[in-house]
Formats: structure tokens, C-alpha cells, sequence
């Protein structure tokens, strides 16, 4: 924060010296000579400038690439600080320096910030890698649940969609806490909270590159495979289940599967939600439950 | 016993150290704006340190409304319900645990519920196999229909499970269209829900009232409901407007009480009769229609009686014109009626 302060602090200063040394050096237009419309049009880019400027400090990490677009920015919004200044001179009267300072800034910016836009993809790539096993290259943050920072049952709608429409087998894992609203009595809900978090976490780093976890509703998650036997999707609900467990809950699972050859291709995500949650339901009504301490 | 009045819109007669005390706790458990949730509600943080501190509906449903747009995701009516047993304390949560079974714990809440969750109605229907609970509207505005109902049914699937450590057989049937958190359903009501329906009714098998609790005490609960009856009659309201009027209407379902019939009842002239239930942002016309309806059902589906008895008994001029009406009520005809509280389970 004290970093954009400082830089929020030179950027004015530098503002404030390039205008006193027009001031001292060149001669002011006459008021009828100014033309409003040149300044509101000009005007309007710098102060568009600045706003990116703003934007981009306040929604990206540090790093190489955030440099090179705030290199970018800053020169392209200096370029424009100087066309804005030159409406108010008389041209003759204004300096060699001036000329160069209004004409060299834009172009040099606006490379830089092509290269710093063009190392931002490849950075992105590396982070939709990343977070393959929690979005699957379809992003909409409207989507992600603030707790877990998973996905929620909408975008799990969506890839389900996108994927019955493929020729490929699809399976669905529904696991649910069991008795997490206990949890959240007696530890407390912050305790509670990160148990979820927890299990997200956990979810999310042992699927395969292209599956998919998401926050179905409260203590439910749901899990999408794709390209899987019935076998493996069985082995691997059971192994998602067990390795809930150090975590220090336990949880049920149920999954619902249909192969590439399915005879019902318009089979929708609704339906396949539903039968998950009906075979979850079952599951939960055959458990024994533990007696209260 | 203490005569008690009819709460109307302003009147504070909400406990706040329940539902408000918990929302305001979840609140601040997740960091969110304190200033945000309470604008414009009248409510001040250290109010809620007071004991028997208490609010209006207009307030309640002012501090909802804050609550559900400010809330990241579309569950706080469930995540509040899955607190309700929890969270109260004192003599109604004491009876419950202490109840025998389920059965039990139902008449007790049903007789009690005012006490702490007045924006309800309870009425109970019975056929051969089921118990029927219709659940309506007390002293919520009908814009939160929707939170209301969410936060019932989870608190009482909830404490269902909570107390009788079992899982929850029943079915639900809602009043308004499958909206879009229908996930949440899923996960805290189960998966017998059916939207669209003409009234939200909780239907489930009477073999679950035997449902034996854990905690079964007999001189707790002996102890709870001399407690909570006190209580009871000392309060100053027992029941709102709205399900007042409606009471009202159903009890002389067979003579067509109008506005100024009720009023008269009430004490109130017709024209303060209507402007107290604005408040509440409902109509005569609308409880009146609510009261028609229910009676109808009631009439189609446990009774099995036919249309021209009916339209006799809810003085239609004669089926066709009930036929209608009750096409505008529901979207359906009657006919479509006659097994709905039988074909569920």
C-alpha cells in the first residue's frame, strides 16, 4: 500500500515540475485561443490512463510482468499529460524538450505494455494449469464460493453440460461431511470453516488434471471425472472418502456414472445432479449414526 | 393469564436475542459490514446485549433484507436454520430435548413456535398414513416468502436429525418456482421436494412420530412446559395480523366473512383493517383467497369431497364458478387435487 502511496506521491510531483517549467519557459494561449474540445478529448484519455493504472496495481501481485505494464501505462499516460499541456502553450514559444517529452512516451509505453500483455498470457497459462482441478479453463468468478474458493454448483452445471455433449464417459462424485453441523457446534464455526477449506484443498490437489471439484452447498462437494471406468470412479470415491478422514471428519459418497456408449446421450446435468444426490440420499439413510456424547 | 393483543407491523414483539443475535453473530464471524446489515433497521449493536430487548416485523424484515443482499452466497436462510435448535436457549429448546419423541415434540413446538419464530402459521392436516403440516406466513413480508420458508424447513430438518439422531423422511411442497440455490435444497431438505405447488405443506409418514429421542426426560419436560407456558401467558402478543385474519376467515369458513365483517371482529374499522395489513404488504383479497384455498385443499384432498359440495361450502354460486376460482388460485383445476397429499411418499 505505502508502495502505490509513493508512486501515487511522483507521479503528482512529476505532474507539478513539468508544468512549472512550461510555465517559467513557454508562453500561455490566450483563453479564446484554447480549444475545450481538444482539452475535455484529452483529458478524458489521461484520466483513462490513470484509471488502468489504478486498476492494474490494485488487482495484481508483484512481479516482473505487473512491472512492465505499469512501465507501459506510465509512459502512455505521460504521452498524454503532455498533449494536454500543449493545448494551453503558444506552439512557438514551447521548448525542444517538450516536443520530444509529448511525442516518444506513447510509443515506448504502449510496446511495453504489449510485451508486459504478452508474458501476462504465458503467466496465465501457467496458473490455468494450476487450477485446472478447480476450474477447467472456464472461469467466471461471480461463481466462486467466497469459504473454499471453489467453484459452486452453477459452474459445475455448465462443465457438465459442455461435457455430455462429448462422446466420452462421464462420472459424478457427490461427498458430504456427516455430521458437520456437530462440528460447527462444538468447535465453532471458524473451526468449521476451515475443516471446509480443508477438504477443498484436499479435493482439489488429488484429482487428476482433467477433473474437477466444486462446493455443491454447505458441507457437499462434487467431483466430475471424465474419461473413467465405473471401476475407477468407485476406487477413487472411496479413496477421496479416506483421505478426508486425518482431516478429522468423517464423510459419505455416492457417485453417479454414465459411459460413452450410454444409450441415453441426452442424458442432462440435471439429471445426473439428481440421481447423485438421490444415491447420496441413500447412502446417508443406511449409516449408522453415532450416539450423542 | 394476561390478555394479549394482535401484533401488528410495528409492534415489537420479537425476541431479538434468536434469530437477530445469531445473524448478527454469523455476521461478524464472516467479517461482513455491521454498519451495512443494520442501515435503516433501527436496531444498535449493543441493544442486543439487552435481555428482552425486542423488534418489529417491519424491522425484522428491513434487517432480512439488508442480511440476504449482503451475504456472498445464496444460503444464509439454511446455514441460520441448521443454528435455530442450537442457538435458542431457555425453555422451548429444554422441552424439545426432553421430549419423548418426535409426535411430542411437534405439539409442544406447534403450541409454542409463536414465542420464537412468530413469522409462522402452523396448521397440521391428518390423513390414514401422514401428518401434514401447512406452514404459512405470520408476521413475514411476502417479498422474504422465500427466506422464510428455507429457514423453517431446515430448522426443523435439522432439529429433527439433531434430536431423534436420525435422518429425515419426508417431503416438501413449495409455493413458488425451483429457484436458482435449488442445490441447497437438495443438500439440507433432501431429495423429495416439489415446487409449484398451491401451499407449502411438510408431509411425512406418522410412523416417524414414534420416533423415539435420546434425550427423553419426562420431569424436564414437565419442568420445560410449565416454563414456557408461564411465559406464554404472560407475553404481550401471541399472534400477528396476518394469521389472525386468517384464523378468523377459516373458522366461519361456511358464512363468506368480508372486510368489514372481520374488522368488526377485530375491534378495527375496515379502512384501519386494511391499512394495518399494507403494512405487512398484503391484502384482504390475498388472505382471503389464502383462507379459500386451503379450505378447498383441504376439502379435495382428505375429505374427497366433490366440486358443487364445495363450492356450496365456500359459497360459490355454483362449481363452475369455484372451478374457476380455484384455476386462477392455483393454475390447475380440482380434479388434479384429489390424491396430491397421498401420492407424495
Amino acid at each position: 500500500m505505502t508502495h502505490s502511496y509513493k508512486l501515487a506521491i511522483s507521479i503528482l510531483l512529476s505532474c507539478a515540475a513539468l508544468l512549472s517549467l512550461c510555465l517559467v519557459q513557454a508562453q500561455l494561449k490566450p483563453t479564446t485561443d484554447v480549444d475545450w474540445l481538444d482539452i475535455t478529448a484529452e483529458g478524458a484519455l489521461l484520466l483513462l490512463g490513470l484509471s488502468w493504472l489504478v486498476l492494474v496495481l490494485s488487482a495484481r501481485p508483484g512481479g516482473r510482468v505487473t512491472q512492465l505494464l505499469l512501465i507501459g501505462l506510465l509512459g502512455y499516460s505521460l504521452g498524454c499529460y503532455m498533449d494536454l499541456l500543449d493545448e494551453f502553450f503558444i506552439n512557438d514559444s514551447l521548448p525542444s524538450w517538450f516536443n520530444l517529452l509529448e511525442k516518444l512516451p506513447t510509443p515506448i509505453g504502449l510496446v511495453t505494455l504489449t510485451i508486459g500483455l504478452w508474458l501476462w498470457r504465458e503467466e496465465q497459462t501457467t496458473i490455468n494449469e494450476q487450477l485446472r482441478t478447480r476450474e477447467q479453463f472456464y472461469r467466471q468468478h461471480q461463481l466462486v464460493d467466497h469459504l473454499t474458493q471453489l467453484c459452486d454448483a452453477r459452474a459445475m452445471r455448465h462443465q457438465l453440460n459442455q461435457h455430455l455433449r462429448r462422446p466420452h464417459a462421464i462420472a459424478l462424485i457427490m461427498i458430504d461431511l456427516d455430521n458437520f453441523n456437530q462440528i460447527n457446534r462444538q468447535q465453532g464455526f471458524t473451526q468449521g470453516d476451515q475443516l471446509l477449506t480443508n477438504v477443498a484443498q484436499m479435493l482439489a490437489s488429488q484429482l487428476r488434471s482433467q477433473d474437477l471439484v466444486c462446493r455443491y452447498a454447505g458441507d457437499r462437494f462434487v467431483v466430475m471425472l471424465t474419461h473413467c471406468s465405473e471401476a475407477f470412479a468407485t476406487a477413487m470415491a472411496q479413496e477421496l472418502v479416506t483421505a478426508i478422514a486425518p482431516l478429522g471428519c468423517q464423510a459419505s459418497q455416492a457417485i453417479s456414472y454414465t459411459s460413452s456408449q450410454d444409450a441415453q446421450p441426452s442424458k442432462s446435468a440435471e439429471q445426473l445432479i439428481e440421481q447423485v444426490n438421490q444415491n447420496l440420499e441413500r447412502v446417508k439413510r443406511a449409516q449408522q449414526w453415532p450416539k450423542a456424547g | 393469564m394476561k390478555r394479549a393483543a394482535i401484533a401488528y407491523a410495528d409492534d415489537k414483539c420479537i425476541d431479538s436475542q434468536l434469530l437477530v443475535a445469531n445473524l448478527v453473530a454469523l455476521f461478524r464471524q464472516r467479517g461482513l459490514s455491521m454498519i451495512t446489515l443494520l442501515a435503516g433497521t433501527a436496531i444498535f449493536e449493543q441493544d442486543l446485549n439487552q435481555s428482552g430487548h425486542k423488534i418489529s416485523a417491519v424491522q425484522l424484515n428491513k434487517l432480512l433484507d439488508n442480511a440476504i443482499k449482503q451475504w456472498p452466497s445464496d444460503d444464509l436462510a439454511f446455514i441460520l436454520g441448521q443454528q435455530w435448535l442450537p442457538a435458542q436457549s431457555g425453555p422451548l429448546t429444554q422441552g424439545l430435548l426432553c421430549c419423548k419423541h418426535f409426535g411430542q415434540a411437534q405439539q409442544f413446538w406447534q403450541r409454542y413456535h409463536w414465542l420464537t419464530q412468530p413469522w409462522l402459521q402452523i396448521s397440521r392436516w391428518q390423513t390414514p398414513q401422514q401428518q401434514h403440516l401447512l406452514i404459512q406466513q405470520d408476521l413475514g413480508m411476502p417479498q422474504l416468502q422465500r427466506f422464510f420458508m428455507e429457514l423453517s424447513l431446515s430448522s426443523l430438518v435439522a432439529s429433527f436429525k439433531s434430536l431423534s439422531r436420525s435422518r429425515w423422511h419426508g417431503h416438501f411442497s413449495l409455493p413458488y418456482t425451483a429457484p436458482s440455490n435449488i442445490d441447497q435444497y437438495y443438500k439440507y431438505l433432501g431429495d423429495s421436494i416439489k415446487f409449484e405447488q398451491p401451499i407449502c405443506v411438510v408431509s411425512f409418514d406418522q410412523t416417524i412420530d414414534q420416533q423415539p429421542f435420546e434425550m427423553a426426560n419426562r420431569q424436564g419436560l414437565w419442568q420445560a412446559n410449565r416454563q414456557i407456558r408461564r411465559l406464554y401467558l404472560n407475553s404481550d402478543f401471541r399472534i400477528g395480523l396476518p394469521a389472525m385474519v386468517r384464523r378468523l376467515m377459516l373458522q366461519q369458513i361456511h358464512s363468506n366473512q368480508s372486510l368489514p365483517d372481520i374488522a368488526a371482529q377485530l375491534s378495527l374499522s375496515p379502512a384501519t383493517l386494511k391499512r394495518r395489513l399494507k403494512a405487512f404488504n398484503i391484502s384482504f383479497q390475498q388472505l382471503q383467497d389464502e383462507a379459500k384455498l386451503q379450505h378447498a385443499i383441504y376439502l379435495i384432498a382428505i375429505n374427497g369431497d366433490s366440486n358443487p359440495h364445495i363450492a356450496k361450502q365456500l359459497k360459490f354460486a355454483d362449481s363452475n364458478n369455484f372451478r374457476r376460482s380455484f384455476k386462477r388460485w392455483t393454475g390447475k383445476l380440482p380434479s388434479n387435487f384429489k390424491y396430491w397429499l397421498t401420492s407424495k411418499i
